[in-house]
């Protein structure tokens, strides 16, 4: 069984190595020439201290899964807002 | 709390020129502070919440004189970063504004929005403003869409506006270029050089790094005390089972998170002028101006058109605050999710935050002007114009660009590339699945 998953994956590598190169190679010279992901970055340049940090964390389950991440997992994605934003003043 | 301006007492002389700091004056931190009490105690507490703190005087309109010998011809040296009179050499730089105005102290007691004399609203769209020559009294006009000088055509004085008019033009502070025009222009070239293969032949036949502008970009720097709370969850991986060899199965706690935050930001900048403000725009590659930043705007220095001489224009603010504030709760909000990585590093499996919640107790906004080198072409694709930069930070030297492509050339090369390879790696695909069936 493994032997043969072993070809398969062998074989769509080999059938998809030239589209996924040609797609590559498109994508590189539009990231390259357009740079449309260049951006001011205040998480990394902008002097800030965090002067309080309090976690709060409740147990609601355990799951059993086959996926690496958490569902939905933004953490990292410091420039996109969740899904619900409120903001207030004093 | 009422709108008046609050008098601070500070460092400028009445030469109109901004001077080195006197030791024995207040510390302006502490100044600052006094300002705002007095203000709130003067406010009524039903009233607008805006505090304005007064900018230090700076030089007066209409012609700028040396401070050393009364000369009229003021220049900027772009090498020193100095003002220099042409007649007696003398050379100063005005103060820092941000020592000036204690800009970078007591974020944490920050309440309300606090704007300096010049990042107060708009209140007159015009651009064409005229002064009274004082040297022959002629009516000289400014468009200040793209300049904040001009020459008097009868007796060559220049006039300059250095104080706070209607239309937002003139800001609190200035950082003045330290990048040249030829370092600007190889680094442009450099820039193109490396992009020429699919360039658009008409970009490419145009291109002229002499073309290159020095323009004065109008920003706000934004100072923070913020507190954040954050809603998510969040998973910790105990155990794994591998299923197969392309599976494996994770069993996870998950838990339901919330993160309170409190933080103090210092200089966030934001960008005032309508046509740039707009990072996702269809028809300009503003985000090439937006990557410029940061800059050291801790060397902002009090405002002089000097600086602007005959090499550099400017562009007009004409935005407010109130336009502009949504840019700065975005910046706000993703300082803060980068802080709290620290306090969720323990969920292994991640975090998926839904809700943010930011409360602003207070924010303090100041007017200026940023250096940039600024390089533009218009592309006509399919009866649509956009325009595209190359900048270069006028400090740093920092390039930034976008280079319009040549489609059909790119398209060309790439399925070239993929059936090329696709020539050569699908008959050892089909020979590799007949051995397979065949064994």
């Amino acid at each position: 069984m493994s032997d043969e998953s072993g070809v398969g994956g062998a074989i769509a590598a080999l059938i998809g190595a030239g589209p996924a190169a040609g797609f590559f190679l498109y994508a590189g010279i539009k990231t390259k020439y357009r740079n449309r992901h260049a951006r001011y970055k205040p998480e990394t340049v902008v002097h800030h201290e965090l002067k309080d940090a309090q976690l709060q964390e409740e147990l609601v389950n355990t799951i059993k899964t086959k996926k690496s991440l958490i569902d939905g997992y933004n953490a990292f994605s410091f420039d996109r807002r969740a899904a619900k934003v409120t903001v207030t003043k004093d | 709390m009422t709108s008046d301006n609050v008098t601070s007492d500070n460092v400028t002389n009445n030469d109109g020129v901004g001077a080195v700091a006197d030791p024995n004056s207040v510390n302006p931190a502490e100044q600052f502070l006094e300002t705002l009490k007095e203000a709130a105690g003067a406010a009524e507490a039903d009233e607008a919440d805006s505090l304005k703190v007064a900018t230090p005087a700076g030089g007066d309109d209409g012609v700028n004189k040396c401070p050393q010998c009364g000369g009229s011809d003021v220049a900027f040296v772009t090498s020193r970063t100095a003002l220099v009179c042409k007649f007696c050499r003398y050379e100063w730089q005005p103060e820092s504004l941000d020592a000036a105005l204690g800009l970078s102290e007591n974020i944490d007691r920050l309440k309300g929005t606090i704007t300096s004399t010049n990042a107060a609203d708009i209140e007159d769209d015009a651009a064409l403003v005229t002064l009274k020559c004082t040297g022959c009294g002629a009516e000289v006009v400014i468009d200040t869409d793209h300049n904040l000088k001009a020459r008097c055509h009868w007796c060559k004085s220049v006039l300059s506006l250095n104080n706070r008019i209607p239309n937002g033009a003139v800001p609190d502070g200035i950082l003045p270029f330290r990048i040249s025009k030829a370092e600007a222009m190889a680094s442009i070239k450099a820039f193109a050089e490396e992009r020429k293969r699919f360039a658009l032949p008409a970009f490419a036949e145009t291109f002229r790094p002499e073309n290159v502008m020095g323009v004065y970009l109008p920003y706000m720097t934004v100072d923070g005390n913020i507190e954040t709370r954050f809603d998510g969850f969040g998973e910790i991986t105990i155990s794994t089972r591998r299923i197969n060899d392309n599976e494996t199965e994770y069993t996870a706690n998950v838990f339901k998170v919330g993160l309170d935050m409190k933080l103090e930001v210092d200089d966030l900048v934001v960008e005032t002028a309508s046509s740039k403000a707009n990072i996702n725009s269809d028809v300009s590659t503003n985000n090439i101006i937006n990557a410029l930043l940061p800059y050291d705007v801790k060397k902002v220095v009090r405002f002089n058109a000097n600086y602007l001489g005959d090499e550099f224009t400017s562009e007009r603010r004409d935005l407010d605050i109130d336009e502009v504030e949504h840019y700065a709760v975005q910046h706000f909000l993703t300082i803060a999710r980068s802080a709290a990585m620290p306090s969720i590093r323990k969920f292994s499996r991640g975090v998926r935050w839904d809700a943010e919640a930011i409360h602003i107790h207070g924010s303090r906004w100041t007017s200026v002007l940023l250096p940039v080198w600024l390089y533009g072409y218009v592309e006509n694709r399919k009866g649509r114009q956009i325009t595209h930069y190359i900048a270069v930070n006028g400090r740093t030297g920092y390039t930034m660009g976008s280079v319009p492509i040549n489609w059909a050339k790119a398209r060309a090369v790439s399925w070239g590339a993929a059936i090329g390879i696709s020539i050569i790696t699908w008959p050892i695909a089909i020979w590799l699945a007949i051995m397979d069936m065949s064994s």
